[in-house]
């Protein structure tokens, strides 16, 4: 009796498929590197921005609280877009290697941080939406109480 | 480990060529959901930035600023537009591609995936490019 793997498909990685991966390795990776440099000066720009060694609060009349809040703004953003081009890194490198060297454990490496990177993106795009809503919410709710 | 790559450089389709196992389908498979599920999010939060700010250029521009706007806004949608919708075809792509076993939806998922890190990678440069220019200008990025 002819039996089938239902839950592994019989997908193959045609020369075709690798071509594309191999192109989307090598972006990946640059969008990994120049991620990471930019979350590395993000962090340094929020932690100058709180403190008081940088001008930017100063030159535009922040108070301390406010130099703070947008600091540690800064931070966060820093810290998440370290560990999404992270990510991004991993994905490319373990790509290129996995299609260089046929193997398979590396591609499954790589697929992985395809999935972290793509599930953080998807987290922090519900995060933003609900930003943006409780924002319009605010907005409308002000609007509406200065008109009455 | 032995060569299994031909004279053009092509995998051979062997036991050992890479293939979708019981650990990489999991992970393509998540993948793809939190990309189409990521793409449907950002096509709203797209949607209601644009009808804000098409609605705060009309209310309060003049005729010369809003059409400037509008164009600023328009390259906007159409750079984001095209983000957002290979990301979306990526995981549509990918989970019909899995579940169904298509060989060539499975090669279309992974060239949405290239046409969106292309993309992203563009949008990159222009960003440290204004980012640049903010330095030159203004003398810091703040």
């Amino acid at each position: 009796m002819d039996q089938r793997d239902l839950i592994t498909p019989e997908l193959t990685f045609d020369s075709s498929i690798q071509l594309h991966l191999k192109e989307t390795g090598m972006w990946a990776r640059f969008l990994g590197i120049t991620g990471l440099i930019m979350s590395v000066l993000i962090t340094i720009g929020g932690i100058l921005f709180s403190s008081n060694l940088g001008s930017s609060g100063s030159v535009y009349g922040y108070n301390e609280t406010a130099k703070m809040a947008i600091g540690i703004g800064y931070i966060v953003v820093g810290v998440i877009l370290f560990f999404m081009s992270l990510f991004l890194y991993r994905f490319g490198k373990n790509m290129k290697l996995a299609l260089e060297t046929i193997d398979q454990v590396k591609l499954d490496a790589s697929l992985l941080s395809l999935k972290q990177y793509h599930r953080m993106a998807g987290i922090i795009t519900i995060i933003y939406l609900v930003i943006i809503v409780l924002a319009l919410l605010v907005g409308l709710i002000n609007g509406l109480g200065r008109s009455y | 480990m032995e060569s299994k790559i031909n004279e053009t450089g092509e995998a051979l389709l062997s036991e050992d060529a890479l293939k979708i196992n019981e650990s990489t389908c999991p992970a393509l498979r998540e993948a793809a959901a939190s990309s189409k599920t990521a793409g449907i999010i950002a096509a709203v939060i797209m949607g209601i930035m644009f009808l804000f700010f098409s609605f705060s250029s009309f209310r309060y521009l003049g005729m010369g600023d809003k059409g400037s706007v509008l164009l600023i806004l328009a390259i906007v949608l159409a750079v984001v537009g095209v983000i957002v919708y290979n990301m979306i075809q990526f995981g549509k792509n990918m989970q019909i591609a899995l579940e169904g076993e298509d060989q060539e939806l499975f090669e279309k998922g992974t060239h949405n995936l290239k046409v969106y890190m292309i993309i992203l990678c563009v949008c990159v440069v222009l960003n440290l490019l204004k980012s640049l220019y903010a330095i030159f200008d203004h003398g810091n990025l703040f």
